[in-house]
């Protein structure tokens, strides 16, 4: 048998009898450095990690930049004819392609599900690379003006629609009112680049021509955010060239064409190249860093543990080192001894790391891929073994240095020699008190944050919406004839609907109106007389909008039936409009203007409500729309409506419309508007729950094993009649110092984090935190003390000679 | 007529194990008067340093009884007991079990910390003096246990066992960690101490010490051997 294999045995048999510190060790290392593996391998996908297409970096999303003529950005997005432009005239891309994202309903299946779609040029998948497990990509003859109806479906797509039939291709689908044959299906390896924005995967793609903003086609002042531009740039062409040479392109055509509208006076456009992994990642680097700083702190936290562990656990092994060391192993031989013990340990660790590794990265991909770049492509790979393999050994080796520091191979021997009476290798105060106040510090800090951002991200959960979404349901409407509907016709078709929808035994009332919580429109506004335009917000609503979701007037009338029926050119504002309209008077009566002819006048201020996440309430409009295919349901007590029970519904009154989205209960959406800060509360608490494990394994750790080492000390002073509380305040005492150390170190950090990091903590930081501070402080010495109570109790409730003679 | 300080009725100390019972002690009967000079001796494993432990309260017999000053004192509380080994008993261990941290006077003054009577700082400093005098370290008040020689460890022990004016000192192998001359000063200082009226009970495996104790008795497998001069209790 070999040295290694010997010693690799002997550290398995001597662990084998310590199941207790085994499990502490790999649970603590497993579990945090997998969450350490699993945040580095979402590093390495983020910042790494080369994109899955041909030539990656050379793949760039241009931007449509307008300026005022102040040079201030006033929006980023494409208009139609420019875009067109740019696709036809560029010379600088060697091949590129349009999408557009949008959403609609496949009618032809039975659940008629919404879906998300790509409008694309053929180019599209030619330039991804993509692979198909079906079918091929579009072509040619599916290019801008073919109107071809074809379909390229995901696999996803393919296998929760399709059950993944194979005769697939031979199948149609139908988006308002049209058939697509399916020519494609890809494969279940593509990944989309999500350059609209994180988390928004594409299930079906048409070709271009079928975009949902083909009314767009000819407006060059209005842009569409949803319009899209990407190429591979010429070998020989920088970002910065490209930029000087489609600028000119894209801005003088555009200038011709505007040159005759006041709104666009001096405004400019400017092209902007992003490189795909630029727009991917997007701001998303401080949260990785965020997280990267968590999960290092958490492992600072747990590796600080184990050294108290492994000390302790060097101690323990005092009289099997100095056997060692009597029968001639030398200082080398006992570092080995102790490396190979670490190693095992640190190997097991890294194998339940690998498995935790794995969790997360199932527990990103279903709740973090829109928080989240890239976090669909995580697994285990190359980097994430290494990186195992890389921290299992150099902790190994850290924690095999710690252990070996402490033994002092001459007192090994000296205390061979007077058999152990009394005597023992030990840790110095100075160090002991160190590993106190790391561990302090560390761990308030952490729990302060935690606690902090856990508050931050409730508050924001709990806050008052200043609206009512109890018992009400949303449902929109989408086209589903390939003729669309006049607008004579929409009006009735609408309003039919509106009043079927009463009929139903579960519906106590409705309002024609956009959603409250997504949907609002972006418009220009010019109040009369004035060429002072605002941007507001504005959703189409009726008479029963406010009342039903307990937004109240401030001033003014709602609009009555009488309006609504007659679209009446009104509007209702908000009081932060009415403010900016009106600084000093009633904004009631005001004259407002969309640049063209019809002018609008204000008959009622209602309160301003702040949707969740909001930072600040909005200037917003509230107008008559009566082809606005969107409802809001008031249910009976007890009653519900389901999704197909509202698309018969809709079907019984006409087959043009057909329901694009529906929820039961709009609390729902509510809740998608708050998935990140649920999932940062979650991962808040869950961070301040391991600190606090892992603070007091730590605390229990270093206090436990300073007090094995006194146990003569504690054994003398109880018996010259020290009682149980006298050992207890004693050692809180001893202690005491060195937490309370902590505890300022991780005050003094803090003030400098918050005084480094002021802009960005700037929202978190107020002095509504000092209580939250003072319960962190609460929470430690709570910890403190339990840990300076715990370890002595083997030996105050035990007769003195225990203490005495170490028998525990 | 002598007062009886320690009195140990058939006190028996058995260890148990899944397979076996192990008798450490069995019905040892003892009477330690006032002003007595007792050795404890024998062979290494006869149950001597076990004996000491539970007349000191540090340990539970597993059978018998014991009083201390007439008060049976077999079943008390964890904190009764402390209460009388700090105002009872002074104790005096093999490897001095002074507090390293702590100075000398510090660790002679620790028992009156823990005293019930909780005295003033004036009371402590004057009683240490008198008890580093008595033990000639009182120029060594300042210095800390590494400071001092084995010998000097053991005087300050000493000291620190006759703080609280305890009715007897324990004293467990007092120079197994001195060398001879060590040894001998420490032997001298409890000879002066008991003939000062200090009762004193010292377990030694050395029989030249066990000599100079007024009376000797002999442990043989947990039961004592030979007890020639002292009253065993009936």
């Amino acid at each position: 048998m070999s040295s290694f294999t010997y010693q690799l045995k002997q550290a398995f048999l001597s662990l084998k009898k310590k199941p207790g510190f085994v499990f502490s060790v790999i649970s603590t290392m497993g579990i945090t450095l997998g969450a350490l593996l699993c945040v580095l391998t979402l590093a390495y996908s983020m910042l790494i990690k080369p994109l899955p297409y041909p030539e990656p970096d050379r793949l760039h999303k241009v931007i449509s930049q307008n300026f005022y003529e102040t040079g201030e950005l006033k929006y980023e997005a494409f208009n139609y004819p420019s875009l067109i432009n740019l696709y036809k005239n560029q010379t600088i891309f060697n091949d590129s392609a349009l999408i557009f994202y949008g959403k609609d309903v496949i009618s032809s299946l039975p659940n008629q599900p919404s879906t998300t779609i790509g409008y694309v040029t053929p180019e599209w998948f030619n330039l991804l690379g993509s692979e198909f497990v079906l079918g091929r990509g579009f072509e040619k003859t599916e290019a801008i003006n073919t109107h071809n109806p074809v379909t390229i479906i995901s696999y996803q797509t393919w296998l929760n629609e399709f059950a993944k039939d194979p005769e697939i291709l031979s199948q149609n689908i139908t988006i308002q009112g049209k058939s697509f044959r399916i020519v494609g299906v890809l494969s279940e390896a593509f990944i989309e680049p999500l350059i609209y924005y994180p988390g928004y995967n594409t299930y079906l793609w048409l070709p271009w021509d079928f975009n949902e903003a083909t009314f767009l086609n000819d407006r060059w002042e209005a842009s569409h955010p949803s319009y899209a531009f990407v190429g591979k740039l010429k070998k020989d062409i920088t970002p910065q060239q490209a930029e000087q040479n489609i600028t000119p392109l894209v801005n003088n055509l555009w200038q011709e064409n505007v040159a005759g509208m006041s709104e666009q006076k001096g405004v400019y456009l400017n092209m902007q190249l992003k490189s795909f992994s630029d727009v991917i990642v997007g701001d998303s680097q401080t949260r990785l860093w965020l997280l990267l700083a968590g999960v290092f702190s958490l492992v600072l936290i747990a590796s600080s543990n184990m050294m108290n562990l492994f000390v302790s656990r060097t101690a323990e092994q005092q009289r099997e080192l100095c056997i060692r060391a009597a029968v001639g192993a030398k200082k080398a031989d006992l570092y080995k001894t102790i490396l190979v013990e670490t190693g095992l340990l640190m190997g097991f660790s890294a194998i339940i790391a690998l498995v935790v590794a794995s969790l997360g990265f199932i527990f990103f991909k279903q709740n973090l891929t829109q928080f989240l770049p890239r976090v669909e492509e995580l697994s285990l790979n190359y980097f994430t073994l290494l990186s195992a393999l890389l921290l299992s050994f150099l902790l190994s080796v850290l924690f095999a240095q710690i252990s070996v520091r402490t033994v002092n191979y001459r007192a090994l021997n000296s205390t061979l020699q007077t058999s152990g009476k009394g005597t023992g290798i030990q840790v110095s105060k100075r160090l002991r008190s160190r590993l106190i106040t790391s561990q302090v510090a560390i761990a308030m800090i952490l729990i302060f944050f935690s606690i902090s951002l856990y508050k931050h991200t409730t508050d924001i959960i709990d806050a008052e919406l200043g609206f009512n979404v109890d018992k009400l349901s949303h449902l929109s409407l989408s086209v589903s004839s390939s003729v669309p509907p006049t607008p004579e016709e929409t009006t009735d078709i609408l309003s039919d609907i509106k009043t079927r929808l009463l009929q139903h035994q579960a519906v106590m009332k409705v309002s024609q109106s956009g959603t409250l919580l997504r949907g609002w429109a972006g418009y220009g506004i010019w109040l009369e007389g004035t060429e002072q335009p605002f941007s507001v917000e504005g959703i189409s609503i009726d008479e029963n909008y406010f009342s039903m979701i307990n937004q109240s007037f401030i001033s003014g009338d709602n609009f009555t039936a009488a309006d609504i029926d007659d679209e009446n050119l009104l509007l209702v504002i908000n009081d932060k409009f009415a403010q900016a309209l009106a600084p000093d008077g009633s904004a009631i009566g005001k004259k407002l203007n969309f640049g063209n002819e019809d002018i609008y006048t204000v008959v009622g201020v209602v309160k301003g409500v702040t949707m969740p996440t909001d930072k600040k309430i909005s200037m917003r409009i509230y107008y008559i729309d009566r082809g606005f295919p969107s409802y809001i349901i008031q249910l009976k007590n007890n009653q519900a409506l389901s999704r197909s029970q509202a698309a018969d519904l809709v079907k019984e009154v006409s087959s043009k419309y057909t329901v694009y989205e529906f929820y039961d209960d709009l609390s729902a959406a509510v809740d998608e508007r708050l998935i990140i800060q649920k999932v940062t509360t979650l991962t808040a608490a869950s961070l301040a729950v391991i600190t606090m494990f892992l603070a007091a394994l730590g605390l229990y750790g270093v206090l436990s094993y300073s007090t094995k080492m006194r146990r003569f000390e504690i054994g003398t002073r109880m018996a010259i009649g020290a009682k149980g509380k006298d050992i207890i305040s004693w050692n809180i005492k001893e202690n005491g110092s060195a937490v309370l150390k902590g505890m300022v170190i991780s005050l003094v950090v803090m003030l400098l984090l918050v005084f480094g990091f002021s802009e960005q903590l700037n929202q978190y930081v107020s002095l509504q935190l000092l209580p939250l501070l003072l319960l962190s402080f609460a929470l430690i010495s709570v910890l403190s003390m339990l840990t300076c109570y715990l370890p002595l109790r083997r030996f105050i409730n035990r007769p003195v000679i225990h203490a005495l003679k170490g028998n525990e | 007529m002598s007062t009886a300080i320690l009195t140990l009725n058939n006190i028996g100390k058995f260890f148990e194990t899944e397979e076996l019972e192990t008798h450490a002690l069995k019905s040892i009967n003892l009477t330690i008067n006032q002003g007595d000079y007792v050795a404890i001796s024998g062979p290494s494993g006869c149950g001597k340093s076990t004996l000491l432990s539970i007349m000191g309260l540090l340990d539970v017999s597993s059978s018998g009884e014991y009083y201390i000053e007439g008060v049976n004192v077999t079943d008390l509380s964890l904190d009764q007991a402390a209460d009388v080994r700090n105002a009872k008993i002074g104790f005096i261990f093999q490897s001095f079990n002074l507090i390293d941290e702590l100075s000398v006077f510090d660790n002679v003054a620790l028992p009156l910390r823990y005293h019930a009577d909780k005295p003033n700082s004036a009371t402590i400093k004057k009683r240490v003096i008198e008890c580093l005098e008595k033990v000639g370290l009182s120029h060594r008040i300042s210095h800390k246990p590494n400071q001092l020689s084995g010998g000097q460890q053991q005087r300050v022990a000493i000291a620190r066992a006759l703080v609280a004016n305890p009715a007897v000192l324990l004293v467990d192998e007092p120079t197994g960690n001195l060398d001879s001359k060590s040894a001998d000063q420490v032997m001298e200082v409890l000879d002066q101490l008991n003939k000062a009226g200090t009762t004193i009970c010292m377990v030694t495996h050395d029989p030249r010490y066990a000599d100079m104790a007024r009376t000797k008795v002999q442990l043989l497998d947990g039961a004592i051997l030979q007890a020639p001069s002292i009253k065993i209790a009936s």
